[in-house]
């Protein structure tokens, strides 16, 4: 990418289209180059790390779609400045929790019971939090469950979410119009599987079904008649997170395992 | 013979370096080996040195950020934000001068000597794009105040200026944000506001006084 040495004028344009939303990104890069002029040397870093800050304050007001588009543009880390990468993979683990009535209310909505009723001991709080739902422990016949409960109303925001992110991917991504339209169209199918449960169980099925003479690879256990639209039941897998495990320190043979076991399962996938 | 240039420097290193001014100018020429007349050719008194670097970081901060190609589409407000972002990057060059220049003046609301030669371009500056603002309807025309407009910001340049000095956070961070919500809340108060209109709709009531009875039930 080109450096910039001066603002160029349409910027200014579109900057105080944000500043008009309350947004302070306008604001941010009025600072970046004024301290240029005297500080020709300066990264974009600070400038990054502010309009990352602020983009991520509003995204994280949004539940749903909008904090899904945050993670996706995380995950594809070719496109996004370190900083803004830094600020957006901790919208994976953010997002405020479901309160308790209201995953009651999902249940009896789903199967006429409350949790209560349908396993021997459920967590109302829940120990993890996802973009659209949250995951929350349960123990059935000696088995320890994770029931995964999708926020409400997920589903029929997207279109409108989508739009609120616009702006802030056109920025972001340097796209044209047309470019970031077909782009956001793939978004927009992809979150309407994601948010459809039932689909999700049958395909997980199976995946798990066709990779299970992959070694080292372990699926949960799906219980479709204990999941709906908005509900999924698998077992609960203990485990730690690829980064989390690495910060243990493993020994090079496990790594070694590990790596292979990932690339056989891609291979596996690609290839057949 | 020597430049200005060279006195200033001189005088920057012996005052960074000893913490204090020379005994004399006597004392100061013998040693950079000019005469008292090349001295005086130049500067009256050692403190016209120190007012003449801080004119002329005032005067390089305003003249660069007009350059600037997106300057003219600023409203008064970013221009004002950008002064004051682009003069504390360049006070930074001279970090150790300002904090001794400015050292050992104690009066809180009374302008430093060595500030003189700075204050009228500043406020210079300032009345300017007041003006603008005022022209363009993003600041608004209140009668006694508008005038006053200018003085609010040079209270700001002293605070900024100031809490700068004082300012230990990493890159000065807290300065910058000194200067954001201070210079918005100065400018949120230069425009209109619904006390305008209320003032506006009471002139108007009161002129329009018999006919406003009229219209009670």
């Amino acid at each position: 990418m080109k450096t910039q040495k001066s603002i160029p004028t349409t910027k200014v344009e579109r900057s105080a289209k944000f500043v008009k939303t309350g947004i302070q990104i306008g604001g941010n890069y009025i600072k970046h180059y004024s301290k240029k002029l005297f500080n020709p040397e300066m990264d974009r870093e600070q400038l990054n790390e502010d309009n990352a800050t602020d983009i991520y304050k509003s995204l994280s007001e949004l539940k749903g779609s909008a904090l899904k588009i945050a993670q996706m543009l995380s995950m594809d880390k070719n496109i996004l400045p370190k900083s803004y990468v830094d600020k957006f993979t901790q919208s994976q683990y953010n997002a405020p929790p479901l309160s308790g009535p209201l995953i009651v209310r999902t249940f009896t909505k789903n199967f006429g019971k409350t949790p209560e009723n349908i396993f021997n001991s459920f967590n109302l709080s829940s120990s993890n939090a996802a973009s659209i739902g949250q995951v929350h422990q349960a123990m059935l016949n000696g088995k320890k469950l994770a029931i995964k409960i999708q926020y409400p109303g997920v589903g029929d925001s997207i279109s409108s979410d989508l739009k609120l992110v616009k702006p802030f991917a056109f920025r972001l991504l340097g796209m044209s119009e047309r470019e970031l339209n077909i782009y956001i169209k793939e978004v927009e199918e992809r979150l309407l599987e994601e948010t459809d449960y039932e689909l999700e169980v049958k395909r997980s099925i199976e995946f798990s079904e066709a990779c299970k003479n992959l070694d080292h690879v372990v699926f949960p256990k799906y219980y479709p008649e204990l999941s709906g639209k908005r509900i999924i039941t698998m077992d609960w897998i203990d485990g730690l997170h690829l980064k989390e495990f690495l910060q243990t320190n493993p020994s090079q043979e496990l790594r070694n395992k590990i790596g292979q076991a990932l690339w056989d399962f891609y291979n596996f996938q690609q290839h057949g | 013979m020597a430049t200005a240039q060279q006195i200033r420097n001189a005088y920057l290193d012996y005052v960074l370096t000893n913490n204090e001014k020379p005994k004399s100018v006597y004392v100061f020429v013998k040693k950079l080996k000019i005469t008292e007349a090349d001295f005086y050719q130049f500067f009256s008194s050692f403190e016209s040195i120190e007012k003449t670097i801080w004119f002329e970081l005032t005067f390089e901060t305003i003249n660069k950020i007009k350059e600037q190609e997106v300057w003219p589409q600023y409203t008064a407000r970013e221009k004002m934000l950008s002064f004051f972002y682009s003069y504390l990057e360049n006070l930074k060059n001279e970090r150790s001068f300002v904090i001794y220049s400015l050292k050992n003046h104690h009066g809180k609301f009374s302008t430093p000597d060595v500030l003189a030669g700075v204050k009228p371009i500043f406020e210079n500056f300032a009345q300017e794009i007041i003006e603008e603002g005022l022209d363009s309807g993003e600041l608004a025309e209140r009668r006694f105040l508008s005038k006053r407009y200018k003085d609010a910001l040079w209270i700001q340049f002293a605070f900024i200026v100031n809490f700068w000095i004082n300012d230990d956070s990493e890159g000065f961070e807290k300065s910058d944000e000194a200067i954001e919500k201070g210079i918005n809340v100065t400018f949120d108060l230069f425009q209109h506001s619904p006390i305008d209109n209320l003032l506006e709709y009471g002139k108007f009531l009161s002129r329009n006084g018999k006919f406003a009875d009229k219209m009670r039930f």
